[in-house]
């Protein structure tokens, strides 16, 4: 019995940990902007790409530091990236209708598609863990890939790292002030663009960086943006958009239900995420926690 | 000297203000009266750059304030304490209070925590309350405590004494009139209790239909009764 339900809670909770990584940085965006980046998948995208490819061109590269370090780098490429878009685009979005954000960034997505394709090809690309992720370790008789151990620590890592931050830093209560009450806050002297822009570059940044840590064991190609996305918003809307203590609870629910689903029936493989995500909606429709937390 | 000549205020298509001219010297106190809907809180607003569009200069010791966000008014030493007061529900009092600390400068550094709260006695017992807990009349308080952190030259409050129980009403006013003696503060004033507004400013100015319909001393308001039956009865 045990030997059944752990492998299973366990890919449950890689699944959960891998589309955290990817939601975390979507919800933070929503919760101080208000803006629903559509592109988000696309930045994942872009940073698994520079990831594979700074992996091969760069020599001894092989080491899980190397790869952690390139990781942070994709970080700060895609949020460099961020602070570009946060000038051209999610500027110019305050304010409108929020129909006009949603074409932007669908229009984003579009570009970070034209651009994978233009700069790698159309064609499938994989890249495999560093070599101490590449095997496997027995937890008692249970075999247990060490990238799959890996994804949901760095899950838990970001997480706590970002929950740390938005609570128990200064910087983080201005953020909280700031989604809550950008005029208010204006009027206290706060630099309320200045912290749209620090909020949009880390939503970017970590996008990077979930590429960069799920880019292994994934098939590269230029629909890779489109995949974790739509898991990525059920995850934000059950957790309650724009709150990352929720998107973490609601990826290891619904990680979790998703994965027993498909154990146990096994006819309607990967129908229960689309389920969970409707009945939960349907009882609580705004998330299973509210607000910027 | 905090000066507007002849603005017009804007919301969309509706023209609230109408050739608005003002004169606010430093450490001065004017209180804007006037009913419901005249455009006391537009102009507290324009001033402050927070909504409206704002035709027309908006001068700061000569400084055209025009294309300057708010928080660049802010630092420049203008603090608005919104009708709505909104305090921030998530923060502690003293949280919500440290948060003005964005509008001092070097120049004008602002004041502690500890000295705002021994400014406003009633504050100090809810220094570690959250901002939900709070009644709307310790929000109020809060709401001014917070704006004067900022240790600003002009203060602008909007109706701080709207549905107050009479006696905080009344440390509302000791203490305005108490900072503007220490600091030499400017105060404008937005009002609809006259005896209030009467105790914390020397000048009046009567609002109607987004126009000024008097400017003057208290002593010349009083001296026509007219003013205040016309404008100030329902």
């Amino acid at each position: 019995m045990l030997s059944e339900v752990l492998p299973t809670a366990l890919n449950g909770l890689v699944w959960a940990m891998s589309v955290f990584l990817v939601a975390s940085g979507l919800t933070l965006i929503f919760g101080i902007l208000h803006i629903l980046n559509f592109s988000h998948g696309g930045f994942v995208m872009i940073g698994a790409y520079l990831a594979f490819t700074v992996t091969n061109r760069v020599p001894g590269t092989a080491s899980v530091a190397a790869f952690l370090g390139i990781a942070v780098a994709c970080a700060v490429a895609v949020g460099a990236m961020g602070l570009v878009v946060d000038r051209v685009v999610f500027r110019r979005l305050k304010g409108v209708d929020d129909s006009y954000s949603l074409v932007a960034t669908y229009a984003l997505l579009l570009l970070c598609e034209g651009a994978v394709k233009s700069g790698w090809g159309g064609n499938f690309l994989s890249m495999s863990p560093p070599e101490g992720l590449g095997g496997a370790l027995f937890v008692g008789d249970l075999f247990v890939p060490s990238y799959a151990l890996f994804v949901i620590a760095a899950g838990v890592a970001v997480y706590l790292a970002l929950d740390l931050w938005l609570h128990r830093t200064a910087s983080g209560r201005i953020l909280k002030s700031v989604a809550l009450d950008p005029w208010m806050a204006s009027l206290l002297g706060i630099n309320v663009t200045a912290i749209f822009t620090v909020a949009v570059v880390a939503g970017f940044a970590l996008a990077g960086l979930a590429g960069g840590l799920l880019a292994p064991n994934q098939s590269l190609s230029p629909a890779l943006g489109g995949t974790y996305i739509i898991q990525a918003f059920g995850v934000i809307i059950v957790g309650g958009i724009g709150n990352v203590r929720g998107a973490f609870l609601a990826a290891v629910l619904l990680g979790l239900v998703d994965a027993f689903g498909t154990v146990y029936v096994p006819e309607f493989p990967g129908i229960f995420f689309f389920v969970a995500v409707a009945v939960i909606i349907l009882f609580r429709p705004q998330g299973l926690l509210s607000g910027i937390r | 000297m905090l000066e507007l000549s002849g603005i017009n205020a804007f919301y969309g298509q509706s023209h609230v203000l109408h050739d608005i001219s003002l004169r606010l010297a430093d450490g001065a106190g004017v209180a804007v009266v006037g009913l419901n809907g005249m455009g006391k809180s537009t102009l507290l607003k324009s001033i402050m750059g927070a909504g409206p569009t704002v035709r027309g200069p908006v001068r700061l010791d000569g400084q055209d304030l025009d294309r300057l966000a708010p928080h660049r008014r802010a630092r420049l030493g203008l603090a608005l304490v919104p009708e709505d007061r909104r305090i921030y529900p998530h923060l502690t009092v003293a949280e919500n209070l440290a948060l003005a600390g964005h509008a001092g400068t070097a120049a004008r550094p602002p004041y502690t925590v500890e000295e705002v709260l021994a400014f406003f006695p009633l504050l100090r017992r809810l220094a570690g309350r959250k901002g939900f807990q709070l009644s709307g009349g310790e929000q109020q308080l809060a709401a001014v405590a917070r704006a004067v952190l900022a240790r600003p030259r002009f203060l602008l409050l909007d109706e701080p004494t709207e549905g107050l129980a009479p006696l905080i009403v009344d440390a509302m006013g000791t203490e305005i009139r108490a900072l503007r003696a220490r600091d030499g503060m400017g105060l404008l004033l937005a009002e609809q209790n006259v005896e209030f507004a009467r105790a914390c400013t020397e000048h009046v100015l009567v609002l109607n239909v987004g126009s000024i319909a008097f400017s003057g001393s208290w002593a010349a308001f009083d001296a026509d009764p007219a003013i205040r039956d016309r404008h100030l009865s329902l």
